[in-house]
């Protein structure tokens, strides 16, 4: 093992027994480990841009891509001063142009996509068809059944949003109940899925430790 | 809140879970030594409990199993263009996969093309390259940047940048992440369009205005190629509906993951750490399960 290695193993074995150590409180090394995650991020972030983006478009702009420079003092607009009042209260409502341009730009690309991949094509392969078959010509209970529950899902949850104001309605509300038990368990598979996404990750960097201990002691 | 309070509060709050936690941690040490030293007391069962597979190749489901088939199919000395879309948060989950997946294509002769959408991804990309290089036992001169393989850099914009690789796929290529020239690379070698790959193939633990970026990179682009998608289990929910539609393999969560390392089966030491990962996973999960069951039946909040 080279001495740089070891170096970037035991900063790795002392930074991560730091962060857990805040399972115990927060105390002055976490809230150290803290700030050092927010600089390094925001370093990182700050480099890989700079780098991959904006000196790559100033390259461009100042080559053969002349018109490069428009979204660029687009982008420069971002840095204007914030005056509310006086002559310069106007001019620096430009700011919100180059947000303006992408949200614009974002919903333009993103309503097609919307439409055809959350709607046309999730309802399509959730109910059509209504009942499946198998090649005897069964029914296939799975497929079916889902298709079922789907429908149901769809109805009843868009039926809470109305039933939930209106309480005084026994049956509207009990109704609406149905797409409130939908709509928990929805939340609690995607509850379940991030704990073992985390999960996975603690162990990932328990086993991290233990390695790193193992390879420092032999 | 004074500090006394608040000190008064975390100190009854450990007590609390310490209690809670107690009772499951005890059972499952009972459960492990009944299991192990009474109701299976030969000595080679003991030695071998840890090589027991968690996941049999029966368990395997059928699309998880034509994901895999549809990888595997990917014809020798192609291109293949990867999208790395996960950071540090997805390392254990991911990374091994993709180590392992690079591996496969290295010793199928495909060349590789990665593009991050993410800035961690970059970092993300050649983590596994070193990974692959080092465990995959590939060998350092097989597997050389510009020849085997390259990285085209961070894509911005989310769902424009989506629009950019699909349309303007030669545009976007020209320069590689350290912004020298792709043009006379080897790995680029006949790409001038996104149909010049034999597969796109994403890893993610994160989708892009709410979209993962492979669903918006097939709904942008008309030409026909194969996708597969590999997540992370916390945005499972958000691939699902588009299995079959827009993706053509999808291995999303751990346990799909699992099974496709398993089936690669390239580096013993990806398979032993799984192991321990699954094993790990379990015993976690038991504990949560038992803790918040001993909680209830106590009636506690």
């Amino acid at each position: 093992m080279n001495i740089l290695n070891s170096v970037s193993n035991i900063t790795a074995l002392l930074l991560t027994l730091i962060v857990f150590s805040g399972l115990l409180g927060r105390n002055f090394l976490f809230r150290l480990a803290e700030s050092l995650l927010i600089g390094i991020s925001a370093g990182y972030f700050a480099a890989v841009l700079i780098f991959s983006v904006i000196i790559p478009t100033l390259e461009s702009a100042t080559g053969d891509q002349a018109w490069l420079v428009i979204p660029v003092l687009l982008g420069l607009l971002l840095f204007l001063p914030q005056k509310t009042t006086g002559p310069w209260a106007k001019i620096s409502e430009a700011v919100y142009l180059p947000s303006a341009f992408i949200l614009v730009i974002s919903l333009a690309l993103n309503a097609p996509l919307y439409f055809s991949a959350f709607l046309r094509e999730m309802i399509r392969a959730s109910i059509v068809p209504m009942v499946s078959l198998n090649a005897d010509g069964s029914i296939r209970w799975d497929l079916t059944l889902n298709a079922v529950l789907s429908v149901i899902n769809v109805v009843s949850v868009l039926w809470f949003l109305v039933a939930r104001h209106k309480i005084g309605n026994r049956v509207i509300y009990s109704v609406g109940e149905v797409g409130r038990l939908f709509l928990l368990a929805a939340v609690g598979t995607v509850f379940g899925y991030a704990l073992v996404s985390r999960l996975i990750l603690f162990i990932g960097r328990f086993n991290v430790i233990i390695q790193l201990i193992l390879q420092l002691t032999s | 809140m004074s500090g006394k309070r608040m000190r008064n509060l975390f100190k009854s709050e450990i007590s609390v879970s310490n209690r809670t936690l107690i009772l499951p941690i005890l059972l499952m040490i009972l459960f492990r030594f009944l299991f192990f030293y009474v109701f299976e007391p030969d000595a080679e069962t003991i030695k071998n409990s840890r090589n027991v597979p968690l996941y049999s190749e029966n368990d395997i489901s059928p699309n998880v199993k034509h994901s895999i088939d549809i990888i595997k199919e990917i014809p020798q000395n192609t291109h293949v263009l990867i999208l790395v879309n996960f950071g540090p948060e997805a390392k254990y989950e991911l990374e091994p996969a993709l180590a392992m997946l690079i591996t496969y294509l290295a010793q199928r002769n495909v060349s590789i093309s990665f593009i991050s959408m993410t800035p961690t991804g970059i970092e993300s990309s050649f983590l596994a390259l070193e990974r692959a290089i080092e465990r995959g036992n590939i060998g350092k001169d097989n597997f050389i940047y510009n020849r085997n393989y390259t990285h085209l850099g961070y894509a911005v914009g989310d769902s424009i940048a989506s629009y950019m690789v699909a349309n303007d796929f030669a545009d976007f290529a020209e320069k590689d992440v350290f912004n020298a020239s792709t043009k006379k690379q080897l790995a680029m070698e006949k790409i001038d369009d996104l149909s010049d790959y034999s597969m796109v193939i994403e890893f993610s633990s994160r989708t892009f205005d709410g979209v993962p970026a492979i669903v918006a990179l097939s709904f942008f682009s008309s030409q026909p190629i194969k996708k597969a998608a590999f997540c992370t289990t916390d945005i499972v929910p958000a691939y699902i509906p588009f299995d079959g539609v827009y993706l053509d393999g999808f291995i999303g969560g751990y346990k799909s993951i699992s099974h496709f390392k398993n089936q690669i089966r390239l580096s013993e030491y990806e398979s032993e750490s799984d192991k321990i990962f699954r094993w790990s996973l379990i015993y976690i999960l038991l504990l949560v399960f038992v803790s918040a069951l001993s909680s209830f039946v106590r009636g506690r909040k």
